[in-house]
């Protein structure tokens, strides 16, 4: 049983672009397919990209355009005290100033060592990562080696374009050492999840280009600046690909002007529309006005202890808000775009009806700590404890995902539940822990009952999160353990001492160094 | 000497109610040319647990019927669930005899026909079932296929278990045998090869040529209208010896965890969890959670508590039990009593004839949350539902305490005009109605039918609201109903 069955829109554009070439050369190969993809080149090199606009030539943009080859290696999630194999894989950045490259977050996660190489160079110059934005899939990255910005160009970023209008999105697309371009049409602007991250929610530019392996990172430009990064593409239809629109990236850039990524600030609320008259006359809202309710306001978001259940959001920031949830001036637009353009500390304010009174609110913005544990995670270690042979890990989205690759499912839905309600169950100060496996020795052979269970308590003690269960363990004093699981009514005892000898023969058997 | 008559006709009368109960239990033997298999066709039309106000497509089943005397013929309970008529052949006759449900055990997986023609049983002759069984042995397959004569199959009878039937929820026993032949497992009749006498009737067949039978004894018990009991509790094996040195237990050699107790049950009030389960009716129970039956070797300790054998039977008897509590022994006595259906909280398993419930309020339909339901979301269905009623259907199937209720939940929203602004609403449990909560579909209706205000407020556990004036609820019931074409504002 898998336990992520989320609907994707979108998956993203990394690595491995083996297959993609083999799949290319056929395709090249065929003659029809060969001319007009040579055809489509010339056409392209010798019309201007557009007529009547300034704009750069195509030979200053292959100038700022760079390819970056990434190795790069990962933790197992499900083994967290292993690495997985290492891959290479291509993905492509261009200069957004003298000497940074930007990049999706994509393309540079889990490196291990990074090179890349601009149009007609031939050495590759070491690369290393400046920020890293996992949230909204960006990066910059830095060349130290001077020699690689000898006669480079920047791009400079353009505004959100209009629809309809034509893109060309540049790049190192499906492992080719060639530049490529493509264009493509605007077909849809509006908010949509990042796979990257799988949680996070941001604008994205819709173009019906193809967007392929090796094309992510890459500028798409209109009239010569770049008005999004090419990241993704759907699963769904063909020839539909995704950019990051500048806003977004000049919320990264300005994110880190103080050296630091921040990261995006959540409004942490729950709100549903507000269509029905006799939901609006049973809460006093006034004819003709606008707006929505909140249904359920989160632990430690921006909003917990301002904004209640029931509240009639009428307008944010001024910006009056329509019933369907989107800003009355766009109708296109939702409302939390409004806070998605935010940065910690700045102020939300709401126009709201609270208990039939027109009142407003204010507020700082600021992050949600429990959303962490949502988002797929790259570069990190993953903490986890073992006791009598049990592994014990913070309950998280690549766990979740190693876990039901391993089919390790049985049983688990408690797991699977608490990990996508864990926005609306958390406190907003403790994280789940999940007994997720156990490794085999006659000491755990009769604990196959507890795997994938949440703990709640050990000897009476709630647990708030991994740290604070290994602060129990060590500090228990006792001849036996008892834990008891989210659920289950009967505990699970262990004896301390043994468990703690076996857990020493358990790490010589089974190879566990670190931790 | 009128004393001495008197003796006599005690002496008589004991003998005659000694021999009437002998013949009563008396093991006859099935003859190949016995006129006691039958064929039976069922036609059967399940409920929709999606659409609830639907039946599926009518589909036949065929199963074998064995006759029992009084016009009545025994088969699989699996057959008839939701049937809409049933078809009946005798041995080497082309007239088809109907019949009707008599009597139905979904524990058991047995169901009892009558024949509506009252001559109908002319010419059949019934099987008797009596408390024997030959394990381990080999035994005859006794089934009548369409249009052909008796066929008879061989097959070795291993050995007596314990397990909860395919509609169950008590562990019954059963004889698991193994055979070379391909078999059905629809309610064809076991013989012992030698003897012929009655064995039991096959209820299941898998493709590893292995299958179950259901034996006489329980047979018997449910043809004699009995019920069956049930322990009321579920245990874990206490095998580790950091959980026995836990509860205080020296010997590692006896003893299971009580992990689950069923609210109003046998064991509500005598046992408590944690409780260590160490004899039960003087036999003791190893860390596994079995005895040492003196004939049928070891089994399972429910047994001792749902078995129907005459010999070793605990039917309408106290049950005496001795535990290790707060790490003191304690004695204690059980009466038996049948599985309180009240202390299901989520129906699991087979629908038991329990047709889904629902009630539809402003077009949005309600329902009671069953494993049905869920499994109807086709193979991949724990992928499919909500994570919520999936994880509350694993872990919460059984109350914890009688005040817990049912899982209600809205299932789905007909679209309509008046109920817009919730049309993307599905899969949320009901919380309250007008801040009351909400325990089952029946209270549901009283709070709207009895409701004092002018609106009807409801509140989903994530939060989601739903707000009608109490007149619209009526009003898009009868929208609802003209436009999806469904004749009832609910089915209960």
């Amino acid at each position: 049983m898998p336990a992520i069955s989320e609907k994707k829109a979108v998956a993203p554009n990394m690595v491995d672009s083996n297959k993609l070439m083999q799949k290319q050369k056929k395709i090249l190969l065929s003659p029809s397919l060969f001319a007009s993809t040579i055809l489509f080149f010339i056409s392209l090199f010798l019309n201007p990209l557009s007529a009547e606009e300034p704009r750069q030539s195509i030979d200053e943009i292959k100038k700022s355009v760079v390819q970056i080859r990434v190795f790069s290696q990962a933790k197992d999630a499900f083994s967290p005290w292993m690495s997985s194999g290492i891959s290479a894989s291509t993905g492509s950045g261009f200069l957004i100033s003298k000497n940074r490259i930007l990049t999706n977050a994509h393309v540079v996660s889990n490196a291990k060592f990074m090179e890349t190489q601009r149009n007609n160079q031939t050495e590759w110059y070491e690369l290393k990562v400046l920020f890293i934005a996992h949230d909204c899939d960006l990066a910059l990255l830095e060349v130290s080696d001077p020699k690689f910005y000898e006669d480079s160009n920047y791009l400079e970023l353009g505004s959100l374009p209009e629809l309809a209008s034509p893109v060309d999105i540049i790049g190192y697309p499906i492992g080719g050492s060639k530049i490529s371009v493509s264009r493509g049409i605007v077909s849809r602007i509006e908010q949509s999840t990042y796979a990257h991250s799988q949680i996070d929610s941001h604008l994205v530019v819709q173009v019906d280009a193809a967007i392929n392996p090796g094309n992510s990172g890459g500028p798409a430009l209109q009239d010569g600046k770049v008005v999004g990064v090419a990241f993704q593409a759907s699963t769904k239809g063909e020839n539909i690909g995704y950019i990051i629109p500048t806003a977004v990236i000049q919320h990264f850039l300005k994110d880190i002007e103080d050296g630091i990524y921040h990261g995006y600030v959540e409004l942490g609320i729950q709100t549903q529309p507000s269509y029905s008259e006799s939901h609006r006359k049973y809460y006093g809202i006034p004819n003709g006005e606008e707006g929505v309710f909140i249904t359920k306001v989160l632990k430690a978001g921006s909003a917990d202890g301002y904004l209640k259940p029931g509240d009639y959001l009428t307008a944010i920031d001024g910006r009056k808000i329509g019933r369907n949830g989107n800003l009355l001036e766009t109708n296109s637009i939702d409302f939390l775009e409004v806070v998605d353009n935010k940065f910690a500390g700045d102020e939300i304010r709401f126009d709201l009806i609270r208990d039939k009174k027109k009142i407003n609110v204010k507020f700082p913005a600021k992050k949600m700590i429990q959303m962490e544990n949502q988002r797929a995670r790259y570069g990190v270690n993953y903490d986890y404890l073992m006791f009598g042979g049990h592994i014990f890990q913070t309950v998280n989205r690549d766990l979740l995902e190693a876990w039901s690759k391993n089919g390790q499912t049985q049983g688990g839905s408690l797991l699977v539940y608490r990990f996508y309600d864990a926005t609306t169950l958390s406190d907003g100060e403790s994280e789940d822990v999940v007994l997720y496996r156990k490794l085999p020795h006659p000491i755990n052979s009769n604990s196959d009952f507890y795997l994938n269970m949440v703990v709640e308590f050990v000897n009476g003690t709630k647990v708030k999160n991994l740290t604070h269960l290994k602060e129990l363990f060590q500090s228990a004093t006792d001849k036996t353990i008892r834990i008891q699981f989210y659920g289950i009514q009967l505990p699970m005892i262990l004896d301390r001492e043994e468990s703690e000898k076996a857990d020493l023969e358990i790490k010589k058997s089974y190879h566990l160094t670190g931790n | 000497m009128k004393f001495l008559n008197q003796i006599y006709r005690l002496v008589f009368v004991l003998f005659f109610l000694f021999f009437a109960g002998f013949i009563h239990s008396k093991s006859i033997p099935v003859g190949m040319t016995d006129a006691s298999i039958l064929q039976v066709k069922v036609t059967v039309q399940y409920p929709h647990f999606i659409q609830p106000w639907r039946n599926k497509n009518p589909e036949v089943r065929q199963s074998t019927g064995i006759y029992i005397g009084e016009n009545k013929i025994l088969i699989p309970a699996q057959a008839v669930y939701f049937y809409t008529s049933i078809e009946i052949k005798k041995p080497d006759s082309l007239k088809v005899f109907t019949a009707e449900l008599e009597r139905l055990d979904p524990d058991l997986g047995l169901a009892i026909l009558k024949f509506n023609d009252p001559n109908a049983s002319k010419d059949l002759k019934a099987v008797t079932f009596s408390n024997e069984v030959f394990l381990p042995g080999t035994g005859l397959v006794m089934e009548s296929k369409d249009q052909r004569s008796l066929e008879e199959k061989k097959i070795r009878m291993i050995r007596l278990d314990m397990e909860a039937y395919a509609s169950g929820y008590v562990e019954l026993p059963f004889i698991e045998i193994q055979s070379e032949e391909k078999l059905d497992g629809v309610g064809e009749l076991i013989v012992d090869v030698s003897s012929r006498i009655p064995q039991g009737i096959l209820y299941q067949f898998k493709e590893n040529n292995t299958g179950r039978v259901i034996p006489t004894f329980s047979i018997r018990h449910f043809i004699d209208g009995k019920n069956f009991p049930f322990k009321g509790f579920r245990f874990k094996p206490l095998i580790d010896s950091a959980t026995r040195n836990h509860y205080g237990l020296r010997k590692d050699d006896l003893g299971v965890l009580v992990a689950e107790i069923y609210p109003g049950s046998s064991a509500d009030g005598v046992l408590q969890l944690e409780d260590v389960l160490l004899e039960v009716s003087n036999f003791k129970i190893d860390p596994k959670g079995y005895f040492d039956h003196p004939k049928f070797g070891k089994l399972n300790v429910s047994y001792l508590f749902h078995n129907t054998n005459d010999t070793d039977s605990s039917f309408g008897k106290k049950i005496k039990i001795k535990v290790f509590r707060n790490k003191k022994p304690v004695s204690l006595e059980l009466d038996l009593k049948p599985i309180p259906e009240s202390a299901i909280r989520i129906p699991y398993g087979n629908s038991r004839f329990q047709t889904p419930k629902y009630l539809m309020l402003a077009g949005i339909i309600f329902q009671e949350l069953s494993e049905q339901y869920l499994t109807e979301h086709g193979n991949q269905w724990r992928n499919r539902v909500s994570k919520e009623l999936l994880y509350l259907n694993d872990f919460y199937r059984i109350k914890r305490n009688s005040k817990e209720g049912k899982v209600v939940f809205l299932s789905q929203v007909l679209p309509l005009s008046g109920n817009k602004a919730y049309h993307t609403a599905h899969q949320m449990i009901l919380k309250t109605v007008n801040g009351v909560q909400v325990q089952s579909l029946e209270q549901l209706q009283t709070l709207i039918t009895e409701s004092g205000t002018p609106y009807v407020h409801f509140v989903m556990t994530d939060g989601f609201e739903m707000i009608f004036k109490k007149e619209e609820i009526q009003s898009l019931n009868a929208e609802a109903k003209q436009s999806f074409q469904i004749q009832r504002d609910s089915n209960f």
